[in-house]
């Protein structure tokens, strides 16, 4: 994944966690009218999926710059043991 | 003329003294404990330099007191930098002081303060260089040497707690003679990365202040201060300051320090995000009870026909959404569904004052009613309903249910 898509898809996990926050905090406040109270509910499904799916995802590459500009893939237990 | 022959003025001798002392020792440091140390009201400071063998009057004038960066006591060992004078009018030589270090450390300390006080003047460590270290970064960068424990440090916290995460290492030596520039280069490298860092850490683990030196030396300082991505140095321990930790945009005390500064927690992000799960259908939940009791309320009235219809679309929705199956809310919706299910039950005018009657209690905190320990607190005031009137009751023990299958993957 592109670096740049990948900044995105960070910022937009936080403006998902963002309005998730938002959703709850309206419905507990429970004076959303049913109607409205069903949508925030369906809306914060989807963005709660997507932010899972975004933790699932993540993970951590580790890698080491050789001096010829090359990277290689280390195991960050592994390393330092030298 | 016989040498002894001479007879010198005692005005003339003293100068002699004076040019011969004078001349022969220029500019030096010298070292020792002060003593007698008085801080006159016109601001010079006399004392004494003393060592088991030898005193030494020490002078040192107002605009250089001025400058002092500590507060020079009795029994102080110091460092102080100066030149020999003869006072001629009371017979005496003494140092006459320009600079004056705790010895402490010894020479070093004092090289440090002195490169210190040269990069703070021009700037390089000043407040409004600082910038914001990005809160989610995707891609760190970690200068250090590729052995020792700081790298480890470092990368496996940074693998545990980061999250969709591009780690490059960055190896450089961080000790021995070229080490400083090695380390400058390493933030140079960093900053031509086909694809540039969000941010930087440089680092290394514990040693002397011999062995942290790299990280006082003007190259890799100003590499961090002229570093055009936000750098968080972690060098030593929590009680090495280096000149790196001046100039870098935020301070960690150690190596694995500087990682859980440059990552968010991926564990609090996804409690923050279960939480938010459960509270979202708990919330939908008690909405939907709130109808649920308006249409028990209504179920002999007028509305009658028009609301079990809703209620339909309503529950076609949640099962929808049960059926996509989302994890941490099923249960949840399950519970929805059940009550939903229940409506028709209900609407046969099953009043909650009803239940009661049977022997059973609704507890609630606040408008929240509890349904499960595990939202509970000892010591938690609750009030009781009971089929006829209330109580105001305190949790003494908690037992949560064993919790099922944990989230997971």
């Amino acid at each position: 994944m592109s670096d740049e898509k990948k900044q995105q898809k960070k910022l937009s996990f936080e403006e998902d966690l963002k309005r998730l926050e938002e959703i709850v905090a309206t419905l507990e406040q429970g004076e959303a009218p049913l109607d409205k109270s069903l949508a925030l509910f369906e809306e914060g499904q989807v963005v709660l999926k997507r932010c899972r799916k975004v933790l699932a995802d993540a993970q951590v590459r580790v890698e080491k710059l050789l001096d010829n500009g090359e990277r290689q893939p280390i195991d960050p237990e592994q390393i330092g043991r030298s | 003329m016989n040498v002894a022959d001479q007879v010198y003025g005692v005005g003339e001798i003293t100068r002699q003294i004076k040019r011969t002392l004078e001349n022969a020792l220029p500019q030096l440091w010298v070292k020792g404990e002060l003593s007698d140390v008085v801080l006159h009201r016109s601001g010079h400071l006399y004392a004494s330099l003393v060592d088991p063998g030898a005193k030494l009057g020490v002078v040192m004038w107002r605009n250089r007191v001025q400058r002092l960066e500590f507060r020079p006591e009795s029994g102080m060992e110091v460092l102080a930098f100066g030149r020999i004078a003869v006072y001629e009018k009371g017979g005496r030589y003494q140092l006459d002081v320009e600079a004056m270090q705790p010895a402490g450390r010894g020479a070093l300390a004092l090289e440090l303060e002195k490169l210190k006080a040269r990069m703070s003047a021009e700037g390089l460590f000043a407040p409004e260089r600082k910038r914001p270290i990005p809160s989610t970064p995707s891609r760190i960068a970690v200068v250090t040497s590729a052995s020792g424990a700081a790298v480890r440090d470092v990368l496996v916290t940074l693998a545990r707690r980061g999250f969709d995460l591009d780690v490059v290492l960055i190896p450089v030596r961080v000790q021995g003679k070229g080490s400083s520039e090695d380390v400058a280069r390493g933030i140079q490298l960093a900053q031509r990365l086909p694809v540039p860092p969000d941010v930087l850490i440089v680092t290394r683990g514990g040693g002397s202040l011999e062995d942290l030196w790299a990280f006082n030396e003007e190259p890799a300082v100003r590499a961090v201060a002229e570093c055009r991505i936000p750098v968080i140095s972690g060098v030593g321990h929590e009680t090495d300051t280096t000149l790196i930790d001046l100039a870098a945009d935020l301070r960690a005390p150690t190596p694995t320090g500087a990682a859980e500064r440059a990552t968010p927690d991926r564990g609090e992000i996804v409690r923050r995000t279960d939480v938010l799960g459960h509270r979202l259908g708990r919330s939908m939940q008690l909405k939907l009870e709130a109808l649920d009791q308006r249409l028990a309320r209504a179920a002999g009235g007028y509305g009658l026909r028009r609301i079990p219809d809703r209620v339909q679309q309503l529950q076609q929705q949640v099962d929808e959404l049960a059926l996509r199956g989302e994890r941490g809310l099923s249960r949840t919706l399950e519970r929805t569904k059940d009550r939903l299910d229940r409506q028709a039950d209900r609407l046969a005018a099953l009043s909650p004052r009803d239940v009661l009657k049977r022997g059973y209690a609704v507890v609630r905190s606040g408008d929240w009613v509890i349904r499960d320990a595990a939202e509970l607190m000892e010591g938690q005031a609750l009030e009781l309903m009971l089929h006829r009137g209330e109580a105001g009751v305190r949790v003494e023990k908690v037992r949560p249910e064993k919790p099922g299958k944990g989230q997971g993957k």
